[in-house]
């Protein structure tokens, strides 16, 4: 036998005596404490997703004309973008949902409950992030593209719907799927507001029973789940992907 | 057809068009020639507003370029082709060709997809209409943008560096094309370092340095008896090593 393939069974043996000693360690959680709480874990793992979908359904549609007009746009039209989109990604996101949830109240005078805060402020955070990655896109598109659709008649309406907005979404598609999984693990910091998100309502249950290790396994799954799914999701719309296969 | 008239451009400090005069009659063919920098690349793209002049003025067709209001319908009759092709990779060489007729003229699809077939047909590859632009070479690459400025049916034809980007082995069958484009009667203002094709084609080399006309004439007066010695100098240059 060739010392390469002793290799990469020692490297297999290896790998399965791993994954025994997990799972027989996992299946020694404390699981039995844990069961009772499925319902209210599963129910605000369905919370946070309705947190990521809003927040991330209102950023597109707010971030899509803060990108245009902060790359298209007349220059105070274009400095108002940029200081709106800067000012959210140059401040941690956990301050933003307090400016939210503590400062807004005061400034309109009236109360805003914790999920219309986290809402609120996973969107304000979702636009500014993703105009950025739409700006990314449009700036991706080569100008010569842009020179040869103009010369050939077509308006600058036409221009951007035919030429520049399928190739800036298609180039975006990696940084966009980034940024809607860095979303999705965002809305973990609502806790700090006191909404029963995902990461909150482990917490609580871990406070309630003594279950630390099967709970913090549950918590990583559940996020590595969603944030797994959205990948997919995304790379389902991609043109590219339907090309090659 | 053509005419600039005492046409200015800066590019900052730069005086990329100085004092341009020029009348381009309908069929002719004409191509400029200089060194690089020398402003031709910009004079050509004036022609179509892809750059603004600062002063003067250009007349195409008719129509003031610099203050029209209407400059789609003016670029709808003004095609033009690229050093590195432009083709839009997100469409298929069909839809490449299709776009702009249906989009700035209004064709109807079947009417825009059987004149494409012909331009491809004309161009020597009807077989490439399904594929997309990455999957061909870059001298099918430059046939195909050929065709596509064709398919809007233009009165003239822009050409900027068209074969500079591609492999010798490829340069011939876009000259080719073009070479039946001008014995069509197309109104062509090509800038190009081709000689041969200059010496072959054009009824007229204009020859541009810094920013200005250095000197103009029919082909066989122009490479034979170039009276400046810039043109000289430059000619003797690119000339040689044929």
């Amino acid at each position: 036998m060739s010392s390469e393939r002793v290799q990469t069974m020692l490297w297999w043996c290896g790998v399965a005596l791993v994954c025994a000693f997990a799972a027989e360690s996992a299946w020694h959680l404390e699981w039995a404490a844990v069961a009772p709480s499925w319902l209210f874990l599963l129910t605000a793992l369905g919370r946070s997703w309705l947190l990521a979908v809003v927040a991330i359904g209102v950023g597109i549609v707010v971030a899509f004309p803060l990108a245009v007009l902060r790359v298209y746009g007349p220059a105070g039209v274009r400095h108002a973008a940029v200081t709106l989109i800067e000012a959210v990604r140059a401040t941690p996101e956990l301050m933003v949902i307090f400016w939210v949830y503590f400062t807004l109240p005061y400034l309109i005078g009236t109360q805003v409950s914790a999920w219309n805060a986290a809402l609120g402020s996973l969107s304000v955070i979702a636009a500014a992030y993703l105009a950025e990655v739409i700006r990314a896109g449009l700036y991706s598109v080569p100008v010569g593209q842009i020179e040869a659709a103009r010369s050939s008649g077509l308006n600058a309406y036409q221009v951007f719907r035919f030429i520049v907005l399928p190739q800036a979404l298609r180039n975006m598609l990696p940084a966009l799927i980034a940024q809607l999984v860095a979303l999705f693990k965002t809305t973990s910091l609502v806790y700090a507001i006191g909404v029963m998100d995902f990461f909150r309502a482990v917490n609580v249950t871990k406070n309630a029973v003594f279950a630390p290790y099967a709970l913090y396994l549950i918590l990583g799954a559940g996020y590595f789940v969603s944030c797994f799914a959205i990948t997919r999701v995304v790379r389902w719309f991609d043109p590219r992907y339907q090309l090659l296969e | 057809m053509i005419e600039f008239r005492h046409v200015h451009k800066h590019f900052g400090a730069l005086h990329v068009l100085n004092d341009i005069d020029l009348r381009i009659e309908a069929g002719e063919v004409v191509v400029i020639c200089g060194p690089s920098g020398s402003g031709k690349s910009t004079l050509l793209r004036c022609i179509n507003r892809l750059e603004q002049i600062d002063s003067g003025d250009i007349v195409v067709d008719g129509i003031s370029v610099a203050t029209t209001r209407e400059i789609t319908r003016l670029r709808a009759e003004v095609g033009m082709v690229f050093q590195r092709f432009n083709l839009y990779p997100h469409l298929s060489v069909l839809d490449n060709l299709t776009l702009a007729p249906l989009k700035v003229r209004g064709v109807a699809r079947a009417k825009a997809a059987s004149t494409a077939m012909e331009l491809l047909t004309r161009v020597g590859i009807p077989e490439k209409a399904a594929a997309w632009p990455a999957q061909l070479s870059g001298g099918q690459q430059q046939r195909v943008a050929i065709a596509r400025a064709l398919a809007m049916q233009p009165k003239i034809m822009l050409f900027d560096e068209p074969t500079s980007a591609l492999d010798p082995e490829m340069i011939q069958e876009v000259l080719e094309v073009m070479i039946m484009l001008a014995k069509d009667g197309m109104t062509m203002v090509v800038v190009t370092h081709e000689m041969g094709f200059a010496r072959r084609v054009a009824d007229r080399v204009v020859f541009m340095d810094d920013g200005r006309i250095v000197e103009q004439g029919a082909p066989e007066v122009f490479f034979t008896q170039a009276k400046d010695a810039r043109t000289q100098a430059f000619l003797g240059k690119i000339l040689s090593h044929v």
